[in-house]
């Protein structure tokens, strides 16, 4: 400030009274208070692919839940008057060598492998998290052992369970979500592990130790939730991957049999046609490759939104 | 003096280092250290970074397993505590740790993190109830009960430090640790923290034990310092005393380096005697563990291990005093 | 003229919650062969105006007014004509050649993969165009300036190989390769303990001394200030406090802040109860409208709160920005 604009004001002994104490705040915070997921949210919505994957998704979802509930054709319906036809306004993706609508075919195929994905998601965040939380706190001779079951399954490729598990319970959708479970649940495990073997020696950890807390309120209150970013990015990623081995299994044909019908099924009868058809391929393949694009933007976004530090 | 509450007795706490397999050498971190706490007092612990001073309150609040020697709390061994025992006593002692950034689950509310002692402990019987102590907390350390809702980082060092302080309290305990408590914070809020926790302190009779570097700033708050090197106690005696007469070549060394901030003090001091650096403690020398660095170093030194000796009206391990 | 003129400096970060001003109109000059200590808490943005200096700021911060001036030209990055590329080149050719830096942490400045020798000679070779073997023999002469034993034996050794002491004296000998005019040094004893502390500021006064150069100290200790700085700035909220020398600042202080911050450390000299500042320092993305200091202030008055204090010069070397002062003279 320069001397000038001092000289022009008036200046009077009361501009000098002590100020009232209640007028000082020493303690204030300037900061608004945002829950850690609102503060997520607000860097996740600046993603502009992430959030057009998850649009993207959420109309995948709501089709696939209502497409085939409300359409006059089922997935199974035959129909030998209309086979091989290409997409009109009865049908939109045309229809297949049994006359099936290939539309409702493909968001019948979205349930199967869209439940695919976040069942083997979900069922492998609750085993890998718990196994790899007691593995990381209890540590010592446990971690020893249980680390060295993950190596063992690890070590063996996750196409020879699928095969295996299928082989003995059939082929059907639960033995594929429990094959893609057996072999993808240990990449959590690990990951949960680490993180919590670094943030067991924290303070917070040791504090809530010394207040007596319990081994499973201390693992799963403090450690696990200050792990559920990098948890929440690995389940992003994990539903794409759980969706693609399901595709793959039933496109070479040990997955998921006729008349069910998911993207994998459908490529594969497709394929037969590829030469005289070529359109009807595209359909349970654009819907892949679209499903996996967006799953993977939003995974992408979420890592983000959720570690800012990370870029 | 009356019963102490706490009661140290050649405390031993030793790591393994290195793999599973094979011969390794032991840290030893704290190396027979035995020293005792009264009622409504504090013990200021002093040292360099690696001296043991922080194993050592981690190993009386069973962070860490004692190698040896016992730990008595109001007369009871505590060493071996465990289940409703162990509970009891962690309701009794508490600790509260270096770095205010890092002791606080950010996951949590200022709220949440306050409530969760009384909750593990069923202190209180509702939510309700629950909250209007921590307000009364909050208030106690200087903040604002609206604060409740904010999470952690959004707080300064200091403010942060003071919950903490806040969620050691909420178990009305007898003693706590304080683990370098303000090496993190700024000079103003240092004084700050000290002068609340012996606010506290005359409010509710507690005992500290109070561990940090800066000798400075325990002598405000300490009744009696114990001065630590490598593992071992190597001084301990009354505050005021301790400070304007070490015995101690280390604590003369310690004292002499801290700077004054006052000029002309610092114009008129002498170089410090004190020369190289802390040995590795995986390999500590024979006998006295400082004659290393000590300009008053002998033969006799090299050989014997000096022990805690009263000189003085304090006790000191050196053999220049006998 | 002085070695370094920084007025009315202003630097601003961009953060999610809005614009942080984290340095306010800040001016100060250096003279050659002087130590200035710059003292103040964390968030003061003591480090910060010395990273403006440097152009060492976080990709989201930047310096939106005033000039610097070292050795008489001008490096503020505004005042340069092609931008922000031409800015750097010319840093590039001061930082570590004539303005030299040492960091708080000696672990974080190393690399841990390059052995002494390599980083060492590194500056030699980029600022002073010696062959490597003069190099070598300038980087030996270096070590054993800051008091490392057989310095031959030690070149080949890697950082983790050396105490923390030991690191820290390799980075004033890698700070004092080019001879720099200027040495900025952030808290370079914060990280290390008494004892080491001691023997470092002994090390940079003897140094100091020898080689003529002018150094900054960026702390928080007062005592470390009043060990070896000649002159003292007080920072705090982003704006100067109060200045002067040592013995005006430690034996005269004026601004209620300074007085608070001696009434905090300890002097056993004096053996006085702690008087703590209360409260804690203002948040920056709303600093106060008048002086920063008003919210913890005991003397606060009504004009504190509306308007910031101007400058008063109390000595030729001593200022002070509080209304206290700026009362006598307004009032006459």
């Amino acid at each position: 400030m320069n001397n000038l604009e001092l000289k022009d004001m008036e200046w009077t002994e009361d501009l000098f009274e002590p100020l009232d104490s209640s007028e000082q705040n020493s303690e204030f915070i300037a900061m608004e208070s945002k829950t850690f997921l609102q503060d997520s949210w607000n860097r996740f919505k600046k993603n502009k692919l992430a959030l057009v994957g998850l649009v993207f998704l959420v109309l995948m979802i709501l089709m696939a839940i209502f497409v085939p509930m409300f359409s006059k054709y089922s997935y199974d319906q035959m129909d030998m008057t209309a086979l091989n036809q290409l997409p009109s306004a009865q049908h939109w993706f045309g229809t297949d060598k049994f006359g099936r609508d290939i539309f409702v075919r493909v968001m019948y195929g979205a349930r199967i492998s869209l439940a695919v994905g976040f069942s083997a998601a979900i069922i492998c965040l609750f085993i890998g998290v718990v196994y790899g939380g007691i593995s990381g706190y209890v540590g010592g001779k446990v971690d020893m052992v249980m680390m060295r079951i993950v190596d063992i399954i690890y070590a063996i490729p996750s196409l020879l369970y699928v095969i295996f598990i299928m082989l003995i319970f059939g082929s059907n959708v639960w033995s594929i979500l429990m094959g893609i479970c057996v072999s993808s649940w240990v990449g959590m495990a690990r990951l949960v592990r680490s993180q919590v073997l670094s943030l067991k020696e924290q303070e917070f950890a040791l504090a809530a130790y010394v207040l007596g807390a319990s081994t499973s309120r201390i693992l799963f209150k403090h450690l696990i939730l200050n792990c559920i970013g990098a948890i929440i990015v690995n389940v992003t990623l994990m539903v794409p991957s759980a969706i693609f081995t399901e595709a793959f299994l039933s496109f070479v044909g040990i997955g998921i049999s006729a008349p069910a019908s998911s993207w994998g099924t459908l490529a594969n009868e497709a394929r037969g046609l590829i030469e005289s058809n070529p359109i009807q391929i595209i359909w349970p393949v654009g819907a892949i490759c679209l499903t996996m694009l967006s799953l993977n933007f939003i995974g992408d976004g979420v890592g983000e939104a959720l570690d800012p530090k990370k870029k | 003096m009356s019963e102490p509450i706490l009661q140290v007795e050649h405390l031993k706490t030793y790591f393994a280092t290195g793999g599973r397999f094979g011969k390794h050498p032991v840290v030893k971190a704290v190396n027979d250290v035995s020293f005792s706490i009264g009622h409504h007092e504090t013990l200021g612990l002093v040292g360099e970074s690696g001296c043991g001073k922080s194993t050592l309150g981690r190993t009386i609040v069973k962070i860490n397993q004692p190698t040896g020697g016992k730990i008595y709390f109001e007369g009871k061994d505590i060493t071996s505590l465990k289940g409703k025992e162990l509970k009891d006593f962690r309701r009794d002692v508490q600790m509260i740790f270096q770095d205010p950034y890092a002791s606080l689950n950010s996951r949590m509310t200022v709220g949440e993190i306050i409530r969760e002692p009384m909750e593990i402990h069923g202190l209180y019987g509702s939510t309700k109830e629950r909250d209007e102590k921590v307000c009364q907390l909050l208030e106690t350390v200087g903040l604002k009960p609206d604060h409740i809702r904010r999470y952690p980082h959004e707080f300064s060092g200091g403010q942060r430090q003071r919950i903490c302080i806040s969620r050691a309290l909420a178990l009305n305990p007898k003693f706590i640790i304080c683990d370098e408590p303000i090496s993190a914070l700024d000079v103003s809020i240092q004084a700050q923290i000290i002068n609340l926790l012996q606010k506290i302190q005359e409010d509710t009779g507690i005992s500290y034990l109070f561990i940090a570097h800066d000798l400075g700033a325990v002598k405000h708050i300490s009744h009696r310092i114990g001065v630590m090197y490598l593992g071992s106690l190597v001084e301990l005696g009354d505050s005021d005393e301790l400070y304007h007469n070490p015995k101690h070549p280390y604590t003369q060394a310690l004292l002499q380096s801290i700077p004054i901030p006052d000029p002309k003090v610092e114009r008129a001091k002498k170089p410090v005697e004190i020369s190289g650096e802390l040995p590795s403690p995986l390999n500590l020398p024979s006998g006295c563990a400082f004659r290393t660095r000590c300009p008053h170093a002998c033969e006799r030194c090299a050989k014997e291990t000096p022990q805690l000796r009263d000189v003085d009206g304090r006790q000191v391990a050196c053999f220049l005093y006998k | 003229m002085s070695l370094l003129e920084v007025n009315h400096l202003t630097t601003q970060f961009t953060t999610e919650q809005g614009q942080v001003q984290a340095v306010r109109d800040v001016s100060f000059s250096l003279e050659k062969g002087e130590i200035l200590g710059i003292v103040g808490e964390s968030g003061s943005g003591k480090s910060q105006a010395m990273y403006s200096v440097m152009g060492l700021l976080a990709s989201n911060g930047r310096v939106t007014e005033g000039s610097i001036r070292f050795n008489g030209t001008e490096i503020a990055p505004q005042h340069f004509a092609g931008g922000m590329k031409e800015y750097e080149a010319h840093m590039r050719k001061i930082r570590g050649n004539e303005i030299s830096m040492i960091f708080q942490d000696p672990m974080s400045f190393l690399n841990p993969v390059l052995n002494i020798e390599t980083q060492l000679v590194e500056p030699l070779l980029n600022h002073q165009h010696l062959s490597r073997q003069e190099a070598r023999q300038k980087a030996i002469e270096l070590l054993t300036k800051v008091g490392i034993p057989s310095p031959e034996a030690r070149l080949k050794q890697y950082p983790h190989e050396f105490s923390g002491g030991m690191r820290q004296r390799i980075i004033i000998a890698i700070a004092l390769a080019c001879n720099p005019k200027l040495i900025i040094a952030d808290e370079p004893t914060t990280a290390l303990d008494v004892t080491i502390q001691a023997k470092i500021l002994q090390l940079i006064k003897s140094l100091q001394e020898q080689m003529d150069s002018s150094v900054i100290l960026i702390t928080h200790d007062l005592g470390v200030v009043a060990n070896i700085c000649h002159r003292v700035i007080i920072l705090y909220g982003g704006k100067i406090m109060e200045s002067g020398t040592i013995d005006e600042i430690f034996y005269d202080p004026r601004h209620p802040y300074t007085i608070g911050l001696l009434g905090c450390v300890n002097n056993p000299e004096k053996d006085q109860e702690l008087h703590p500042i209360p409260g804690s320092p203002p948040d920056l993305l709303q600093p106060p409208a008048g002086c920063p200091f008003v919210d913890r202030c005991e003397k606060a008055m009504k004009i504190c709160k509306r308007m910031p204090p101007p400058v008063s010069t109390l000595s030729p070397t001593h200022s002070c920005s509080c209304w206290l002062e700026a009362k006598k003279e307004v009032l006459k």
